[in-house]
């Protein structure tokens, strides 16, 4: 048994075709992942979960946010934001446009009692370094998400290293994605590419050489060799998205950290995810002691909208999560 | 993303001004994991019946606002929330029969982190009941 701090809790983002067919709304969401799931952070896209609230909630939805915290006994983790700097169709917003929408989300999810937001890798890390005063202000930390393709073995991780060091900030950090530690392609999406008429010996070939780590060049050209379709090459291209991180690479990076998106494609009945590294990332966090979230974030049933009539059971996905977590912690 | 879903079920009817059906409406979802406001939706085209629409003909309405699908570009106060329907209303001087209607739906949205713009396409048959 490893000794951790580690918190857990659920990103909304989990439970989103619930939502969005109306199986649940935000209340329920809380409740599920407080009940069922029985975690009590709680992760949400303003943009997705609060209707008629973003940017500007009503008072009364402020109270009811709350009175929901207080209710379920959870506590607001992290905000997930955008910069959509391409808004308009004929130009791109100036950095000053963009920091003012970094301002709007920071404010928003301090009077929502969020500690940090979620900006996505591509906010430049000049105008980063413009919000960090706003941030301070709204004692909101802006954390920027380790998302595949990108690396935490990269200039663009170091750069922001250096502007944390530079500036002595404790408001700008990361939100690893463990999408970096996927394996293999997912295989909710390896079965889809097969629905839709992918070879399923081409699919394994490819499947077999991301673990192997074999170059891309190398594994398309055999693909092609072996007759793959649109389908395959479809696949091998998102397979092209994957680069294993060294768990080890999140040491150095620890003391920047301020949260975590457990992502996961899959739990089966035994409460595994065959497709990330889960084992190594956890046991590497827990001995070096990460105090924030790991915030489960379900991306499985996109695989699925080709389906008719089958919705998989989100709530029941974070569960299995969860006891797998709490499995590999020893808890 | 989402395109069985985007397609509204039974949300086919008539457009009327007053008692005159002036043409018809149905719903759609948005093709993405959260709600945008209005002027990040890049392009709609749809197809009813093998009919492609004139877009000059189409409005759009969110959240209880309507626009020209021309103006939507300048809409930055009104959003089309996640999972919420907004209504398509096509005007067309003839009314269509009453019968299955065949929507061909294509949707896209500026996302600033997607390299390229591609739309999101769905296909459904909904039942006109005039």
């Amino acid at each position: 048994m490893i000794s951790n701090q580690i918190k857990r809790g659920v990103s909304l983002y989990s439970l989103q075709e619930e939502y969005y067919t109306g199986k649940m709304n935000l209340e329920d969401c809380i409740a599920a992942t407080a009940n069922t799931v029985g975690v009590k952070g709680i992760e949400v896209i303003a943009e997705q979960m609060f209707p008629g609230n973003y940017p500007e909630p009503t008072d009364e939805f402020v109270e009811r946010w709350f009175g929901w915290m207080n209710k379920y006994g959870t506590t607001p983790t992290c905000m997930d934001a955008f910069l959509d700097y391409t808004m308009f169709r004929n130009r791109l917003l100036t950095d000053k446009e963009q920091a003012d929408l970094i301002a709007r989300d920071l404010k928003l999810a301090a009077k929502l009692g969020f500690t940090c937001i979620r900006s996505l890798c591509i906010t430049p890390l000049h105008i980063l370094e413009a919000c960090l005063p706003i941030a301070e202000k709204y004692n909101v930390i802006i954390g920027l998400e380790i998302h595949a393709p990108y690396s935490i073995d990269s200039k663009w991780a170091t750069d922001l290293v250096t502007l944390i060091e530079r500036t002595g900030t404790k408001f700008a950090a990361f939100i690893p994605d463990f999408g970096i530690f996927a394996m293999r392609p997912p295989t909710v999406n390896v079965e889809r590419a097969i629905r839709f008429g992918a070879n399923a010996n081409v699919c394994e070939f490819i499947v077999r050489s991301v673990k192997e780590r074999v170059p891309m060049d190398k594994m398309e050209a055999q693909a092609i060799k072996m007759g793959a379709n649109q389908q395959d090459l479809g696949l091998l291209r998102s397979a092209g998205m994957i680069r294993y991180n060294q768990p080890e690479w999140l040491i150095p990076i620890m003391p920047y950290i301020c949260h975590i998106h457990a992502k996961f494609y899959e739990m089966t009945e035994e409460c595994v995810e065959p497709s990330i590294d889960y084992a190594n990332p956890l046991r590497i966090l827990a001995e070096h002691g990460y105090s924030g979230y790991l915030s489960s974030e379900y991306e499985g049933q996109r695989a699925y909208h080709d389906v008719e009539g089958f919705m998989p059971d989100s709530v029941e996905q974070c569960r299995r999560q969860h006891v797998m977590i709490r499995r590999m912690l020893g808890e | 993303m989402y395109e069985k879903y985007i397609i509204c079920e039974k949300s086919m009817r008539p457009l009327k001004e007053g008692n005159r059906v002036v043409g018809y409406q149905f719903d759609i979802k948005i093709p993405y994991y959260r709600g945008v406001f209005l002027c990040m939706i890049h392009e709609l085209k749809f197809v009813v019946n093998g009919e492609t629409i004139d877009n000059r003909n189409v409005k759009f309405t969110a959240s209880g606002y309507t626009f020209d699908y021309d103006e939507l570009d300048t809409v930055t106060g009104h959003r089309w929330e996640f999972g919420q329907p907004a209504t398509i209303s096509v005007r067309r001087k003839t009314p269509l029969l009453p019968g299955p209607c065949r929507i061909h739906a294509e949707i896209t949205i500026r996302i600033p982190y997607m390299p390229v713009l591609a739309p999101t396409i769905a296909d459904k048959t909904l039942y006109y009941e005039g």
